[in-house]
């Protein structure tokens, strides 16, 4: 109630930049960072690349029958042979699967490949869309007449689809026999199909100390110490396919080598030839053998990722790992010996993220492309955190890093900063400066969180102090977990649709998806509607796993990865592909996870709604208030009202955060007492992507006041503005509802959003970095910032082309704005902008 | 309002509101208890809300959805029958209305008003009530210095109240701030100052007449307080504001008068200015009162610059970027 500074309008330095139409958000560019981001800005929506889905198919006609991972390996080699490459002007980290300078979408055929020509049906006819992808009519033409007729029936998604126990195939893909996975119904989300597995982190430091060289003799050493004839028969077909895997590689760069080479010879541009021998020098040079440079490193870092995309689509994509750590001996020496200034190596850094931002993650299936708006991608690099020893591990090049990605109006890379106790202030004050610029970047995780939850999963202290953010706001421990299949999503907004409508769910021509757990008319107590709240969710839970199952005992059969498998200490060790999962490899984690993909807090406000309206001031009948929900509120505004108005999780009221805190206690207590069967858990956590949003959809009214349609809450935040009292009770009713107490809770995503105004300064930085400090300290596993003005987002609403640029966070990971679905984009206004007095 | 959770034994003030996350109110990040009532009458006040030492209801028409939707507060819930719509069903603006004459604050239509239109300015809590809230802040203020600021109105009117909530801060190692006008009788401030960390006290206008022509009363009493406030607690800070109002105390006279008055003081350590800005109109309606005075104007940024640059300097300390 004092008097407001006189800082009530400022702006970030992403909308400043956008007001002042200057490229550069903050720090400097070189023109040759800039003329490659023009150029991928303007060649317009991302297209399908499908030279790798072809080469992989012609590969697989001639392998029928022999061993899968075998059959990976060869046509990696055959798309290794075939694919064209392409050196662009500028560039100087070279490698692409494509053969134009701009965004491109891979396809994965044994994926969805029976649903290919919906899907690209699909695409062309959402031409305009923000979201949607183009597809030639030449694209068409090979999806029809290549791809299609070889995998229909071949790939995994049907097979899966049909695979599932009837009751599970209704509740996720309807009454449709026809439907093999092109459709959902949203109200549990099957994501399995979507991807080969859930996000990755590989372990490049591996790769750029031995090289597909050092990987090679591995492999060869292991295969001819093979005896046992069980392990010829086994093991013997994997360490075969990881040699091929890595001369695959390595002769993908060698053809790069010899382009570069091709290509000097014929420029007439005298400084762009010294580029062009240098490259071709590099290619022939890494990945094969270890990287001697930092530049080395960060090419040989550029080919094993780019090639493990096109061996899989990894939900989430292949992440980048702890490049702060793994780049540092090479930039480290490069420094001291005069090879580099922090200047290039920041240049060298935004080539790689020029190339990250090329690549797109889409889904044939419409469907699931709902649920990952904006092109997501969550190739989160990580930076700081704590040695292996327990010590702070941020040097020069994680600031070097963390300001490489501040110039740029684009969200790659996808940033995330490893948080811990004694993470220094001046790293800290660093990156509260980075997140102030308003692009949503980085976003933090928080040690105090992730390395006691790693232990109590089994792993040693100095190993899960080295873990890597993977994906929307998950970690991976490189060499210890193991493949898991995609994610089941719980829509917690048709459980309580479910529980409001005796398992009935309306949008669905009041089909019955759920339990019977009765009419609420004839609920006596709170308690009886609660319990049957709790039925119906645990319904959805066994649902979820029964996808998991299915999908698990099925991926080794339709899916390998021989790559990702070489590089991992478990499954070279064993012979084992990553995606055996399902059989337990020795010492591996298995951490798959159930999603709540949206509406937890729709939940909790709608039952608290329900105890308070109904049971304990009696203020509303049943009758009333059912009546108000089928009617979606019509004429019904006073109830409405009261509904909106009843106690709010999010404001530091304990009873209210109570149910939170029981809905999670709940969901991990049926997964702790259903564990698999070799001991390891299912994991549940609130993460939404943008899923919250078609969740919404296809749920009616809920007694949160929420109309039938609109989105669903985000994350584990309080509903869309209905958090008042500021962030630190945000924070601390989020803290309250979140249970610790089973190893299966993982990490929960958080959102906050905040006017730049109330961060401005060096005392807003301070302000910031206190509120991390004190996230940190109450054990939230994750949090990221959109510090922008509502102004600024309906403006670019009403005038898309000056604001085409503007980055947003949406998720687990930042988009453009302008390529949001209106739907979307109203969601992200609609989040509550966290007051500061 | 009622006060039936209330234990008879325990202190109990009239609170307007906490507000979490408070950045201005003293150092760190600060939870800040506004309790009613004031003995000025600033012509800009912006809390209007602020000024009664009792409960008082509000009407926000924006909020209310009107006679045919609702109007559940019309059937008879006001004992005065101060309640009244004017339109009928059909009419576009069947609002409801207050007839302020009649209205005694009673708070009866507050509970059954769906919107929260209708609400209760001022709220009758115990030491621990006001706590418990203060607390969920606890984990912020020990990672920013921060702690509880208790404001106003004028705190120092609940002078036995604001001693026992304080003191009861300190037992829990809260950081503990009050901001204050100290128009009130000395032993209010001796009552409570010893269980403040941070004093941060307004020095408005520094002419006894205009003072008085501006605030409603002149600033005798507030002067004589403060210097025996800085001499008798010589380890309390003090931080002296200037709410800067153009053509009112925006001249440098003012600046170097506090400054003159401030200065001789080792435990005054600082002088901020905090800008005007109009905030409260909409409030006054919502109370049934007449905004007095609608044209005071926010101070430029070169004013305030230069202003500040004549504390800095008197600081000895370089000129801030803000």
């Amino acid at each position: 109630m004092n008097m407001a500074t006189e800082t009530a309008q400022l702006l970030s330095a992403q909308e400043q930049a956008i007001v002042d139409g200057k490229k550069v958000l903050h720090g400097t560019a070189t023109d040759r960072v800039l003329r490659m981001f023009d150029a991928i800005r303007s060649y317009g929506p991302p297209r399908v690349a499908l030279e790798r889905a072809v080469y992989f198919t012609e590969s697989f006609k001639t392998s029928e029958g022999q061993p899968l991972v075998l059959r990976w390996a060869k046509a990696l080699k055959h798309i290794a042979e075939n694919i064209s490459v392409a050196i662009f002007d500028d560039e100087l980290i070279v490698g692409r699967p494509n053969t134009w300078f701009g965004r491109y979408t891979l396809v994965f055929p044994e994926l969805d490949g029976s649903i290919m020509k919906a899907g690209a049906e699909a695409f062309i006819a959402a031409k305009g869309a923000p979201d949607a992808v183009t597809v030639t009519e030449e694209d068409k033409k090979i999806i029809d007449e290549v791809l299609f007729p070889y995998w229909n029936g071949k790939d995994f998604t049907p097979n899966f689809v049909k695979a599932l126990p009837p009751e599970s195939r209704h509740m996720n893909f309807g009454s449709d026999p026809e439907n093999i996975g092109i459709k959902q119904t949203f109200v549990i989300v099957n994501t399995s199909t979507m991807r080969h597995s859930q996000n990755w982190v590989i372990d490049f430091g591996k790769m750029l100390t031995r090289g597909c060289k050092g990987m090679r003799e591995e492999a060869q050493a292991r295969l001819a110490a093979l005896e046992h004839p069980r392990d010829l028969a086994f093991k013997g077909p994997f360490y075969e396919a990881a040699i091929i895997a890595c001369d695959a590689l390595s002769l993908f760069a060698k053809r790069y080598s010899e382009l570069a080479g091709q290509m000097a010879a014929r420029t007439k541009d005298a400084r762009r030839k010294m580029e062009l021998e240098e490259i071709a020098a590099i290619c022939a040079w890494v990945p094969e053998n270890p990287a001697r440079t930092f530049r080395e490193a960060i090419q040989s870092q550029w080919f094993t990722q780019l090639f493990s995309r096109l061996e899989e689509m990894v939900g989430g994509d292949i992440n980048s790992g702890r490049m702060d750590q793994y780049f540092y001996p090479t930039y480290k020496r490069d420094l001291e010996e005069g090879r580099i200034t922090p200047e290039e190596a920041q240049e060298l850094f935004q080539c790689l993220w020029l190339n990250v931002m090329q690549c797109i993650q889409s889904q044939m299936s419409p469907a699931l492309a709902k649920g990952r708006e904006g092109f997501s991608h969550h190739e989160t690099v990580t930076i700081g955190g704590q040695t292996p020893e327990g010590l702070d591990a941020t040097n020069e090049l994680s600031y070097v890093l963390l300001e490489s990605t501040r110039p740029l109006p684009c969200s790659y890379p996808e940033l995330g900063v490893r948080i811990h106790a004694n993470t220094p202030d001046k790293f800290l004050h660093a990156v509260a400066e980075v997140i102030k610029d308003g692009k949503g970047s980085p976003k933090l995780l928080n040690d105090e969180f992730m390395v006691p939850w790693f232990m109590s999963n089994g792993i040693v202290m100095k190993e899960a102090l080295d873990y890597a953010i993977s994906g929307c706001s998950e970690s991976r421990l490189p060499n210890r977990e193991t493949h898991k299949t995609g994610n089941s999503g719980i829509n917690y907004g048709a459980v309580m649709e479910m529980t409001l409508r005796d398992g009935r769910m309306k949008i669905h021509n009041d089909e019955l998806f759920g339990l019977k757990t009765g009419d609420p008319r004839t609920f006596k107590t709170y308690d009886d509607f609660w319990n049957a709240f709790k039925m119906q969710l645990e319904n959805v839970i066994r649902h979820c796993m029964i996808q998991v199952y299915t999908a698990v005992a099925l991926k080794p059969r339709y899916i390998a990865a021989p790559l990702a498998s070489l590089l991992h200490d478990l499954a070279m060790e064993h012979g084992r592909d990553l995606h055996t999962h399902g059989d337990y490899i020795p010492g591996g984690l298995d951490a798959a996870c159930i999603d709540g993909l949206g509406g937890f807090a729709t939940c909790i406000d709608s039952l608290a709604a329900v105890k308070h309206l109904i049971y304990d001031t009696k203020k509303l009948t049943w009758d009333q208030l059912l009546d108000a929900l089928e009617k979606n509120w019509e004429g019904k505004e006073a109830i409405r009202q009261m509904c909106l108005n009843a106690p709010k999780y999010g404001n530091g009221i304990e009873w209210v955060d109570a149910i939170g805190y029981e809905i999670q206690r709940f969901v991990m207590e049926y997964a702790h007492n259903h564990p698999k069967p070799h001991g390891q858990s299912f994991n549940m956590r609130i993460i939404p992507i943008t899923f919250h949003n078609p969740c919404g959809k296809v749920t009616m009214a809920t007694p949160n006041g929420r109309p039938a349609g609109e989105f669903l809450s985000d994350g584990i935040v309080p509903s869309h503005g209905c958090d008042t009292k500021g962030p630190t009770v945000t924070l601390q009713s989020i803290a309250r509802a979140t249970c610790h107490i089973y190893k299966e809770h993982r990490e929960d995503l958080l959102n906050m959003k905040m006017a730049p105004a109330n961060v401005a300064g060096e005392e807003g930085t301070r302000r910031l970095m206190q509120l991390i400090r004190a996230w940190s300290s109450q054990k939230h596993a994750h949090i990221q910032f959109n510090i922008l003005n509502k102004q600024s987002l309906l403006d670019a609403q009403k005038n898309p082309e000056k604001y085409r640029d503007l980055v947003v966070r949406v998720a687990g990971y930042c988009a453009y704005f302008v390529d949001l679905s209106p739907s979307q984009q109203a969601e992200i206004i609609a989040r509550t902008e966290e007051q500061m007095g | 309002m009622s006060n039936q959770h209330v234990s008879t034994r325990a202190p109990t003030g009239l609170v307007l509101n906490i507000q979490h996350f408070c950045t201005h109110d003293g150092p760190g990040i600060r939870t800040t208890v506004f309790l009613k009532g004031c003995s000025l009458r600033c012509k800009w006040c912006s809390n209007p809300e602020s000024i009664h030492l009792k409960p008082e209801l509000a009407y926000n028409p924006r909020k209310c959805i009107g006679e045919k939707e609702c109007g559940f507060c019309l059937k008879d819930v006001c004992p005065e029958s101060a309640l009244y719509a004017v339109g009928s069903g059909d009419r576009p603006d069947d609002k409801v209305r207050v007839n302020w004459d009649l209205c005694t604050n009673c708070g009866r239509c507050v509970p059954v008003c769906p919107t929260h239109a209708l609400t209760l300015f001022g709220q009758e809590m115990t030491v621990d009530q006001v706590l418990e809230e203060v607390e969920q802040d606890g984990s912020f203020y020990r990672e920013s210095g921060g702690g509880m600021t208790v404001s106003g109105g004028e705190c120092l009117l609940q002078a036995d109240f604001l001693a026992a909530l304080l003191a009861e801060a300190h037992r829990r190692g809260i950081n503990t701030a009050i901001e204050t006008a100290s128009n009130v009788p000395w032993d209010f401030m001796a009552k409570v100052l010893p269980h403040v960390d941070t004093v941060l006290h307004d020095i408005k206008l520094t002419d006894p007449e205009r003072h008085k022509r501006w605030c409603g009363a002149d600033n005798t009493r507030i002067r004589a307080n403060l210097k025996r406030a800085y001499e008798t607690f010589p380890d309390t800070k003090f931080i002296a504001r200037t709410p800067v109002i153009p053509g009112v105390n925006d001249d440098e006279e003012h600046i170097r008068a506090t400054l003159a008055f401030i200065k001789p003081y080792k435990n005054v350590i600082d002088y901020e200015l905090l800008p005007y800005h109009r905030f409260g109109e909409g409030k006054y309606e919502f109370l049934g009162a007449v905004y007095e005075m609608q044209d005071f104007t926010s101070p430029s940024p070169e004013t305030l610059k230069r202003l500040r640059e004549i504390i800095d300097e008197a600081f000895g300390r370089p000129t801030q970027a803000r």
